[in-house]
Protein backbone atom coordinates (compact mmCIF):
# COMPACT_ATOMS: atom_id res chain seq x y z
CA UNK A 1 0.00 0.00 0.00
CA UNK A 2 1.77 3.42 -0.92
CA UNK A 3 1.34 6.81 0.31
CA UNK A 4 -0.46 7.93 -2.52
CA UNK A 5 -2.95 5.09 -2.12
CA UNK A 6 -2.88 6.09 1.92
CA UNK A 7 -3.74 9.61 0.67
CA UNK A 8 -6.77 8.90 -1.48
CA UNK A 9 -7.83 6.96 1.49
CA UNK A 10 -7.37 9.85 3.81
CA UNK A 11 -9.11 12.13 1.41
CA UNK A 12 -12.19 9.61 1.10
CA UNK A 13 -12.52 9.27 4.87
CA UNK A 14 -12.75 13.16 5.84
CA UNK A 15 -15.19 14.04 3.16
CA UNK A 16 -17.45 11.18 4.82
CA UNK A 17 -16.91 11.93 7.85
CA UNK A 18 -17.55 15.76 7.37
CA UNK A 19 -20.96 15.02 5.62
CA UNK A 20 -21.59 12.59 8.23
CA UNK A 21 -21.45 9.62 6.68
CA UNK A 22 -19.60 7.87 9.52
CA UNK A 23 -20.29 4.40 8.88
CA UNK A 24 -18.59 5.01 5.22
CA UNK A 25 -15.67 7.02 7.02
CA UNK A 26 -15.40 3.99 8.81
CA UNK A 27 -14.20 1.61 6.40
CA UNK A 28 -11.20 3.73 6.53
CA UNK A 29 -10.36 2.76 9.75
CA UNK A 30 -8.54 -0.34 11.71
CA UNK A 31 -10.36 -2.34 13.62
CA UNK A 32 -8.36 -1.71 16.86
CA UNK A 33 -8.14 2.37 16.03
CA UNK A 34 -7.07 4.58 18.48
CA UNK A 35 -8.36 8.16 18.15
CA UNK A 36 -6.58 11.14 20.90
CA UNK A 37 -7.59 13.97 21.81
CA UNK A 38 -5.10 15.41 24.37
CA UNK A 39 -6.01 18.25 25.34
CA UNK A 40 -9.01 16.62 27.20
CA UNK A 41 -7.08 13.44 28.14
CA UNK A 42 -9.59 11.81 26.12
CA UNK A 43 -8.98 7.89 24.27
CA UNK A 44 -11.37 6.57 22.45
CA UNK A 45 -10.27 2.93 21.61
CA UNK A 46 -11.74 0.81 18.65
CA UNK A 47 -13.39 1.81 15.57
CA UNK A 48 -16.78 1.00 17.09
CA UNK A 49 -16.46 3.43 19.96
CA UNK A 50 -14.49 5.98 17.77
CA UNK A 51 -18.00 5.87 15.44
CA UNK A 52 -19.99 6.08 18.15
CA UNK A 53 -18.90 9.67 19.49
CA UNK A 54 -18.69 10.90 15.88
CA UNK A 55 -22.50 9.30 15.74
CA UNK A 56 -23.70 10.78 18.98
CA UNK A 57 -22.15 14.10 18.80
CA UNK A 58 -24.95 17.43 20.17
CA UNK A 59 -26.07 18.63 16.89
CA UNK A 60 -23.85 16.93 14.67
CA UNK A 61 -20.45 16.27 14.03
CA UNK A 62 -19.32 19.91 12.75
CA UNK A 63 -18.62 20.60 9.45
CA UNK A 64 -15.31 21.07 8.19
CA UNK A 65 -13.06 22.38 5.36
CA UNK A 66 -9.43 21.08 4.78
CA UNK A 67 -6.94 23.38 4.32
CA UNK A 68 -3.70 21.12 3.67
CA UNK A 69 -3.07 17.81 3.75
CA UNK A 70 0.64 17.00 4.40
CA UNK A 71 2.44 13.58 4.01
CA UNK A 72 2.97 11.10 1.49
CA UNK A 73 3.59 7.58 3.01
CA UNK A 74 2.19 6.17 6.75
CA UNK A 75 2.55 9.55 8.38
CA UNK A 76 -0.33 13.15 7.66
CA UNK A 77 -1.29 15.54 9.57
CA UNK A 78 -4.54 17.29 8.31
CA UNK A 79 -5.13 20.77 8.62
CA UNK A 80 -8.78 22.04 8.98
CA UNK A 81 -10.98 24.93 9.77
CA UNK A 82 -14.70 24.33 11.28
CA UNK A 83 -17.51 26.57 12.45
CA UNK A 84 -19.08 26.14 15.20
CA UNK A 85 -21.85 28.75 15.42
CA UNK A 86 -20.31 31.97 15.25
CA UNK A 87 -16.80 29.79 16.41
CA UNK A 88 -13.87 29.85 14.14
CA UNK A 89 -11.80 26.15 15.01
CA UNK A 90 -8.83 25.12 13.53
CA UNK A 91 -8.18 21.47 13.78
CA UNK A 92 -5.28 19.37 13.60
CA UNK A 93 -4.81 15.65 12.64
CA UNK A 94 -2.00 13.07 13.29
CA UNK A 95 -3.31 10.16 11.13
CA UNK A 96 -1.23 7.44 11.45
CA UNK A 97 -1.94 4.43 8.62
CA UNK A 98 -1.16 0.96 8.84
CA UNK A 99 -1.40 -1.60 6.14
CA UNK A 100 -3.55 0.80 4.91
CA UNK A 101 -5.99 1.86 7.07
CA UNK A 102 -6.08 4.59 10.04
CA UNK A 103 -4.31 3.05 12.76
CA UNK A 104 -4.18 6.48 15.25
CA UNK A 105 -5.35 9.78 14.76
CA UNK A 106 -4.59 12.41 17.24
CA UNK A 107 -6.65 15.52 17.00
CA UNK A 108 -6.08 18.87 18.51
CA UNK A 109 -8.59 22.02 18.37
CA UNK A 110 -7.54 25.77 18.75
CA UNK A 111 -9.29 29.05 18.44
CA UNK A 112 -8.06 32.42 15.98
CA UNK A 113 -5.93 34.78 18.23
CA UNK A 114 -5.34 38.23 17.48
CA UNK A 115 -2.02 38.96 16.09
CA UNK A 116 0.20 40.83 19.03
CA UNK A 117 1.72 44.10 18.03
CA UNK A 118 5.24 43.48 19.89
CA UNK A 119 6.45 40.93 17.07
CA UNK A 120 4.12 43.00 13.80
CA UNK A 121 7.65 44.26 12.44
CA UNK A 122 8.78 40.69 11.45
CA UNK A 123 5.55 39.27 10.66
CA UNK A 124 4.27 39.16 6.96
CA UNK A 125 -0.34 39.12 7.72
CA UNK A 126 -2.23 36.50 5.75
CA UNK A 127 -5.95 36.36 5.19
CA UNK A 128 -7.74 34.72 7.90
CA UNK A 129 -9.91 32.01 7.35
CA UNK B 1 9.11 5.73 11.99
CA UNK B 2 10.80 8.03 13.91
CA UNK B 3 14.74 7.76 14.37
CA UNK B 4 16.45 8.36 17.90
CA UNK B 5 18.79 11.50 16.55
CA UNK B 6 15.74 13.04 14.85
CA UNK B 7 14.13 13.06 18.83
CA UNK B 8 17.05 14.11 19.98
CA UNK B 9 17.59 17.13 17.39
CA UNK B 10 14.01 18.50 17.52
CA UNK B 11 14.39 18.54 21.65
CA UNK B 12 17.67 20.11 21.59
CA UNK B 13 16.29 22.69 19.43
CA UNK B 14 13.47 23.17 21.93
CA UNK B 15 15.62 23.42 24.79
CA UNK B 16 17.76 26.07 22.89
CA UNK B 17 14.81 28.57 22.77
CA UNK B 18 13.73 27.51 26.46
CA UNK B 19 17.49 28.63 27.10
CA UNK B 20 17.27 31.62 25.32
CA UNK B 21 20.43 30.30 23.07
CA UNK B 22 18.33 31.43 19.85
CA UNK B 23 21.94 31.37 17.88
CA UNK B 24 21.52 27.59 18.43
CA UNK B 25 18.11 27.49 17.80
CA UNK B 26 19.15 28.70 13.95
CA UNK B 27 21.27 26.34 13.39
CA UNK B 28 18.63 24.02 12.87
CA UNK B 29 16.74 25.88 10.32
CA UNK B 30 16.77 26.81 6.28
CA UNK B 31 18.66 30.48 5.55
CA UNK B 32 14.39 30.87 4.06
CA UNK B 33 12.65 28.73 6.67
CA UNK B 34 9.07 29.82 6.97
CA UNK B 35 7.04 29.85 10.20
CA UNK B 36 3.01 29.93 10.34
CA UNK B 37 0.40 30.66 12.81
CA UNK B 38 -2.56 29.95 10.75
CA UNK B 39 -4.99 30.85 13.97
CA UNK B 40 -3.31 34.60 14.02
CA UNK B 41 -2.73 35.11 10.01
CA UNK B 42 1.15 35.39 11.07
CA UNK B 43 4.06 34.51 8.70
CA UNK B 44 7.37 34.61 9.53
CA UNK B 45 10.26 34.68 6.82
CA UNK B 46 14.16 33.68 6.90
CA UNK B 47 15.98 32.33 9.81
CA UNK B 48 17.18 36.24 10.23
CA UNK B 49 13.71 38.06 10.82
CA UNK B 50 12.85 34.83 12.61
CA UNK B 51 15.66 34.63 15.00
CA UNK B 52 15.26 38.49 15.73
CA UNK B 53 11.38 37.88 16.29
CA UNK B 54 12.59 35.08 19.10
CA UNK B 55 15.09 37.27 20.46
CA UNK B 56 11.96 40.09 21.25
CA UNK B 57 10.16 37.64 22.71
CA UNK B 58 8.83 39.16 26.15
CA UNK B 59 8.37 36.72 28.85
CA UNK B 60 9.16 33.38 26.50
CA UNK B 61 7.15 30.70 27.02
CA UNK B 62 9.09 27.15 28.32
CA UNK B 63 8.28 24.12 25.98
CA UNK B 64 8.48 20.61 26.85
CA UNK B 65 8.12 17.90 23.72
CA UNK B 66 5.89 15.57 24.51
CA UNK B 67 6.20 12.97 21.18
CA UNK B 68 8.06 13.55 17.81
CA UNK B 69 6.87 11.51 14.74
CA UNK B 70 8.45 11.98 11.49
CA UNK B 71 7.95 9.91 8.03
CA UNK B 72 10.49 11.59 5.19
CA UNK B 73 10.89 15.28 5.43
CA UNK B 74 7.44 15.77 7.09
CA UNK B 75 7.93 15.70 10.97
CA UNK B 76 4.75 16.54 13.36
CA UNK B 77 5.43 17.11 17.18
CA UNK B 78 3.14 17.47 20.19
CA UNK B 79 4.58 19.98 22.63
CA UNK B 80 3.10 21.33 26.18
CA UNK B 81 3.85 25.20 26.12
CA UNK B 82 3.92 26.86 29.48
CA UNK B 83 3.48 30.81 29.20
CA UNK B 84 5.20 33.34 31.56
CA UNK B 85 1.91 33.88 33.78
CA UNK B 86 1.89 30.21 34.06
CA UNK B 87 -0.85 29.04 31.72
CA UNK B 88 0.04 26.01 30.21
CA UNK B 89 -1.01 25.21 25.81
CA UNK B 90 -1.10 22.12 23.74
CA UNK B 91 0.77 22.58 21.10
CA UNK B 92 1.54 21.09 17.71
CA UNK B 93 4.14 22.09 15.27
CA UNK B 94 4.28 20.62 11.48
CA UNK B 95 7.60 20.40 9.99
CA UNK B 96 8.82 20.55 6.11
CA UNK B 97 12.87 19.40 6.38
CA UNK B 98 14.53 20.15 3.61
CA UNK B 99 18.51 18.36 3.53
CA UNK B 100 18.04 17.64 7.33
CA UNK B 101 16.67 21.22 8.33
CA UNK B 102 13.29 22.58 9.26
CA UNK B 103 12.21 24.54 6.13
CA UNK B 104 8.65 25.49 7.26
CA UNK B 105 7.15 24.91 10.78
CA UNK B 106 3.46 25.83 10.78
CA UNK B 107 2.38 25.96 14.97
CA UNK B 108 -1.23 25.83 16.78
CA UNK B 109 -1.82 26.22 20.02
CA UNK B 110 -4.58 24.82 21.81
CA UNK B 111 -6.03 25.01 25.82
CA UNK B 112 -6.97 21.98 27.68
CA UNK B 113 -10.80 21.37 27.91
CA UNK B 114 -12.78 19.32 30.55
CA UNK B 115 -13.92 16.18 29.04
CA UNK B 116 -17.23 16.06 28.02
CA UNK B 117 -19.57 13.75 30.37
CA UNK B 118 -21.75 12.73 27.09
CA UNK B 119 -18.50 10.56 25.29
CA UNK B 120 -17.54 9.04 28.83
CA UNK B 121 -19.27 5.56 27.72
CA UNK B 122 -16.89 5.54 24.47
CA UNK B 123 -13.79 6.58 25.85
CA UNK B 124 -11.35 5.26 27.80
CA UNK B 125 -9.56 7.58 29.64
CA UNK B 126 -10.22 9.95 31.38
Amino acid sequence: MSGNDNRATLQRMLAALYAGRIDEAATAMADDAVVEWPQSGERMVGKQACTMVYKNYPGGSPAYEVRRISGDGDLFVVEAVGHYGPDTVYTTSIVEFRNGLVARQTDYFANPFEAPAWRSQWVEHMELV
Amino acid sequence: MTDPDFVAAIGAAFEAFNQRRFADFATYVTDDVVEVYPQSGERIEGRDRQRAFHEAFPNPPTFTVRTVRRDGDLAVVEVDERSADGTVWNDVWIFELRDGKVASMTGYFGQPFAAPEWRRPYRVRP
